[in-house]
């Protein structure tokens, strides 16, 4: 479905459309493919983990019946939440199931990777600084502060030092 | 359901004399609990940036011990945990012994602060250590670390041993390659590099949601379960409460600490082989840790295994090594009833046995080597 989306001429796509709107364009399907597959990879784990949960607690009922005594509600809580627990532990150890959701987290990411991109070129077309030109400038004000903690720490080394008449051995071992 | 029991289900409420904790709107927007933890007052006594140094004093007058303790606790969640309330304080059980502490409360990190490294950690330690051996004109000052904060603590030791005269290490990762846990499962697939490029810092709800998804069934029911049916007795409500407080207020981790930690001690392990590099050509031997080392490890700590911090046993050359256990978990080494009654006395016992006869007539002297991150720079 996505795909024909992709061939379907948006509105802006009239005459005089700029090859800058064309990339906005793309940048809009390739969100809606990743919001397409963030679904299709959460709704999975979702119904593998309806199913160990049914499981588990079919296992736990049939438990139940067997039993001969007549449990109290406490000892039946208890039973039910340890094979829920033992199983979800269970499920979430399985390699398959492991790496399912770490596809899932990794699309979650892919995602706010690209509406973040989407965002950024908004902002670029109007001029106003973008997500990473503030990161950029982060890093600058972080070297700054470091450089600055650097100098004062050595200050403070050297003063001790020469309080103490000691020399400072500035080499590395 | 009838009504009868819909009745017992809420008679516990009803009856309760416990008033409900108020929602107050938090500085992450959300709701936030109303409950004051039990902390021992403090100051805060140096600054640099968002990250501040507290001195907490000791409680009696006698008796004082001459060797002040600085604890280093992890970026993730809050020191409180050392401090929640008076009758499970780690940091009470030293000053009622006359231990000055000092902790560094790491602060809210913003995203200005995301380049951060392991190497700038290490450095706010040092400059807390100098500015304590300042204050009490002595050379070297007790180092205890917990959890993340411990692997830090021991870095840092393994580079200024002449500033430490004991090195605790409670809970800290050492050797990331034990551990069978669910975060060792899951810790294979963890793309730090991802994490951090898209999303700067990252954010402690992700942390928590991480944390909370390692025992999900006994994390986000089975525990309110209990709560409920403790509800009438307001000593357990409060302690539930300030232990929820502590958990759900936690600050963002530095991007770039995440990576490193994620990628250079978890994922390849670089501290035990001794090839971990605070900074390009800065490698930490951990052979040069020769102080006494006190390791304290909790029995059924499947988020660091005792193994992982014990392993640093047979890489130091510490002529003292000791180790305490207690049947306990992650958290329940720190305010567990059982560490606070069999734990804890016998830590603060072997503290202060290394803490006396040893004053400032010691003055600093630093030897080859004690200025390795400063020749760095």
């Amino acid at each position: 479905m996505l795909e024909k989306l992709n061939s379907f001429p948006p509105l802006s796509m009239v005459e005089g459309t700029t090859d800058r709107e064309l990339i906005r364009h793309n940048e809009y399907v390739e969100l809606l493919k990743l919001y397409e597959q963030l679904y299709v990879q959460w709704f999975g784990i979702y119904i593998d983990f309806l199913r160990t949960l049914m499981t588990i607690i079919a296992t736990a009922n049939s438990e139940f019946v067997k039993s001969p005594a007549t449990l109290e509600p406490r000892q039946i809580y208890n039973t039910w939440i340890d094979a829920i627990a033992n199983g979800t532990d269970a499920l979430f150890r399985e390699p398959v199931f492991a790496s399912k959701l770490a596809k899932a987290f990794s699309t979650m990411l892919d995602v706010k990777k690209a509406s973040d991109d989407l965002v950024e070129s908004s902002y670029r077309m109007i001029s106003i600084p973008t997500k990473s030109d503030v990161r950029k400038l982060y890093k600058e004000i972080y070297l700054i502060k470091k450089k600055l903690r650097e100098l004062s720490e050595d200050k403070k080394a050297s003063s001790t030092a020469s309080s103490l008449g000691v020399r400072v051995d500035n080499t590395k071992e | 359901m009838n009504a009868s029991e819909k009745d017992s289900l809420v008679e516990p409420f009803l009856k309760s004399s416990v008033v409900p904790p108020k929602l107050e709107s938090s500085s992450h927007g959300g709701p936030s609990l109303a409950i004051d933890l039990e902390t021992m007052p403090s100051d805060v006594v140096h600054a640099y940036g968002r990250v501040k140094l507290l001195h907490y004093k000791p409680t009696i007058s006698t008796g004082l011990l001459k060797i002040p303790i600085l604890i280093v606790y992890a970026m993730i969640n809050r020191y409180h945990i050392l401090d929640l309330q008076h009758d499970r304080s780690v940091i009470k059980q030293y000053l009622d012994r006359g231990i000055d502490v000092y902790l560094i409360d790491w602060g809210d990190p913003g995203p200005e602060d995301m380049y951060e490294t392991i190497y700038d950690c290490v450095g706010y330690i040092d400059s807390a250590i100098d500015f304590i051996r300042r204050e009490h004109s002595i050379d070297k000052v007790s180092l205890q670390g917990y959890c993340q904060g411990g692997t830090f603590s021991a870095i840092y030791a393994a580079l200024y041993p002449n500033k430490i005269r004991n090195l605790i290490l409670q809970a800290a990762g050492i050797d990331f390659s034990i551990g069978e846990g669910m975060i060792d499962v899951w810790g294979k697939y963890l793309d730090a590099d991802k994490i951090v490029d898209t999303l700067g810092n990252v954010p402690s709800d992700l942390l928590n949601f991480g944390f909370l998804m390692l025992d999900p069934v006994h994390l986000m029911l089975d525990k309110y379960v209990k709560f409920y049916e403790d509800i009438n007795d307001q000593e357990k409500v409060k302690n539930f409460m300030r232990m929820e407080k502590w958990i759900f207020d936690s600050p963002d981790v530095p991007g770039e600490v995440y990576r490193q930690f994620v990628n250079e001690l978890y994922k390849e392990n670089r501290l035990v082989k001794n090839e971990f590099e605070l900074e390009p050509g800065l490698k930490i031997n951990l052979k040069r840790i020769d102080m006494p080392l006190l390791m304290i490890v909790g029995e059924n700590d499947s988020l660091m295994p005792p193994e992982s911090t014990l392993a640093i046993k047979n890489l130091v050359s510490s002529e003292e090594k000791q180790t305490f256990s207690v049947k306990a978990g992650h958290i329940g080494v720190s305010v567990g009833t059982l560490a606070h009654k069999e734990l804890w006395p016998k830590v603060v016992d072997w503290i202060a046995d290394r803490s006396t006869g040893y004053g400032d007539k010691n003055k600093a002297t630093p030897r080859k080597g004690a200025a390795i991150l400063k020749s760095k720079r």
